[in-house]
């Protein structure tokens, strides 16, 4: 299975286990890593990825950088403040970071000069119909490759997303999905497209738990 | 036999992981139009969902949790078959420890921690001296010794035993005699089967805890992450910490530190202008293939940066973020969620 990863993996959380997962199984084959903006800035996910990697003994999967902090600055005021103040009940949302940690300025690895979107196009092309994107941030990059090549649903096998929150009839918790309260109009955009596309919302994720 | 501590979380990322590699874990979905609101501001973000059989999306509405569940255990036990690197027998890489960040630890409280009825012990220390670090391991000695005596080391193992027997029958050495690095290593020497321990050292050189690399077999179910982050609907808090539990002598020491020291943690901040960062670190790779056990005896910060040979192999262990009035709401949400309090631990049964 021919698998890009599209992340905000923030600390070793479930973003990390996911991960874990795919480079566990035997049918993975793991093309690259996209790091997004959401739970902390797109460039400190960059630098967590290039940490978690090594951890896993895969330093060698190439991971590419997202759509830049400057363009979310606003957005993740908003988002620290509704935390701060309470006014919002995010749910799936790690990272209330004002900005990123010491540890990101170690030394990474050169930004490739492939972004996430430039990489996913590339490999929708050379993997068309076999390609299967998993989203488990917000969906910037994605919506900046459509953005690009609107034909990308075309040559994509599956498009699979962690995200959104149906909450069932008089749910008493007023709870919205950080992931597409972050890039709401990318959210939008994934489903607006033909992309043959798996959502997995929170409610999944709530009724299933482990230990 | 096996048990298991601490909360449950809601799996997001990995369940999407696990549908991704068998879609045949779905077992109910709906084709359907979403709409992402963007308008309003206090509905930012929320979804709306109308069945359509036309669309290309497919909502997940029901997952064969337990065949996922199986899914992890067997994926996260493939992982642990994999060849570690070694670590050399008491190497001590050097960690440079972050500036900046205000570390509030002033007081330390003495709790009791029941396992259950059978395993007692105040667990929470200040292990900063010889004296500590000997009144810590004398509780642990004795649950080490009353589990072997309840034939629930587990697995076996006659290195184990051996240990155990060796211990019964030989005087302690005199801990008082003794630097705290040297009880250190007695105590993962005798009870964990220690494999390295890699000593993590302020800037200016201070010991502020270290990390034992054990080398028991271990069994794979027993595989624990657990993740705070999510069970407080109001955010007061973030923390989150994984390790692995096993019913062995080795690592019954390492949970009743390992959960010492997330005790020590939580009764012992005190209010500060700033929010206090704690942290541990601990190495994926040995979580999940050997078990390690991180315990810091002074506030570590978050931002603990390894170099040398351990470069790449921290994972936090805990973060806890939180005021005095945060903490109280912490302690009392899980206080209220019946898993895990200042008073009470108790283990579960593994399903």
């Amino acid at each position: 299975m021919k698998i890009f990863l599209d992340t905000d993996l923030n600390f070793p959380s479930d973003d990390f286990q996911a991960l874990m997962l795919l480079l566990a199984s035997d049918e993975v084959d793991l093309l690259g890593i996209g790091s997004c903006a959401g739970n902390t800035w797109s460039e400190e996910v960059f630098a967590n990825l290039h940490k978690s990697l090594q951890t896993l003994e895969s330093p060698n999967l190439p991971i590419f950088p997202g759509v830049a902090a400057k363009r979310f600055e606003a957005d993740r005021t908003v988002a620290l403040e509704a935390v701060r103040n309470r006014t919002r009940r995010f749910i799936g949302a790690h990272g209330k970071s004002d900005g990123p940690r010491a540890w990101v300025t170690e030394a990474t690895p050169d930004s490739p000069t492939q972004n996430a979107s430039d990489k996913i196009l590339e490999l929708s092309h050379r993997y068309s119909d076999e390609l299967v994107l998993i989203c488990l941030g917000p969906l910037s990059n994605l919506a900046e490759a459509i953005d690009r090549d609107d034909a990308l649903p075309d040559r994509v096998k599956s498009l699979v997303i962690m995200g959104g929150h149906f909450p069932r009839p008089n749910d008493p918790l007023d709870r919205i999905d950080f992931n597409f309260w972050f890039d709401p109009d990318a959210a939008q955009k994934m489903h607006d497209t033909v992309f043959k596309n798996t959502l997995v919302p929170h409610d999944e994720s709530q009724a299933a738990h482990a230990t | 036999m096996l048990r298991q501590h601490g909360p449950e979380m809601a799996l997001a990322d990995q369940l999407t992981a696990c549908i991704c590699l068998n879609p045949s874990l779905i077992q109910a979905a709906t084709r359907a139009r979403v709409t992402v609101e963007n308008g309003r501001a206090e509905r930012r973000g929320a979804t709306k969902i109308t069945e359509d059989l036309a669309s290309t999306v497919c909502v997940v509405r029901q997952v064969d949790v337990s065949a996922a569940h199986e899914m992890m255990v067997s994926l996260v036990a493939r992982m642990q078959d994999q060849p570690c690197q070694e670590i050399a027998l008491f190497d001590s890489p050097s960690y440079r420890y972050s500036q900046g960040m205000h570390v509030a630890q002033k007081k330390l409280t003495l709790v009791e921690i029941a396992y259950d009825t059978d395993y007692r012990v105040t667990a929470v220390r200040d292990i900063q001296t010889a004296r500590d670090m000997r009144e810590t391991l004398v509780p642990l000695a004795q649950i080490l010794f009353d589990a072997k005596r309840r034939g629930e080391i587990w697995p076996p193992s006659p290195r184990i035993d051996a240990i155990v027997k060796s211990a019964a029958t030989t005087t302690l050495p005199p801990f008082d005699q003794l630097a705290c690095r040297e009880l250190e290593h007695i105590l993962f020497e005798r009870f964990a089967a220690v494999r390295g321990i890699a000593t993590i050292k302020t800037e200016n050189g201070k010991s502020c805890g270290f990390s034992c690399v054990s080398d028991l077999t271990l069994p794979r179910r027993n595989l624990l992450i657990h993740q705070f982050g999510d069970i407080l609907p109001d955010d007061a808090f973030i923390a989150e910490f994984s390790y692995v539990e096993r019913r062995t002598s080795g690592l019954w020491a390492a949970e009743v530190l390992g959960l010492s020291l997330y005790h020590w943690y939580a009764t012992t901040q005190t209010a500060s202008d700033s929010p206090s960062i704690l942290a541990v670190t601990l190495s994926t790779q040995e979580v999940s293939r050997y078990g390690l056990l991180t315990i810091g005896y002074e506030p570590m910060a978050e931002h603990i940066i390894p170099d040398g040979p351990e470069a790449g192999r921290v994972l936090i262990l805990y973060r806890l973020l939180f005021d005095a009035a945060q903490q109280e709401a912490f302690l009392k949400r899980l206080d209220t969620l019946g898993v895990i309090g200042l008073d009470k631990i108790k283990p579960r049964s593994c399903t």
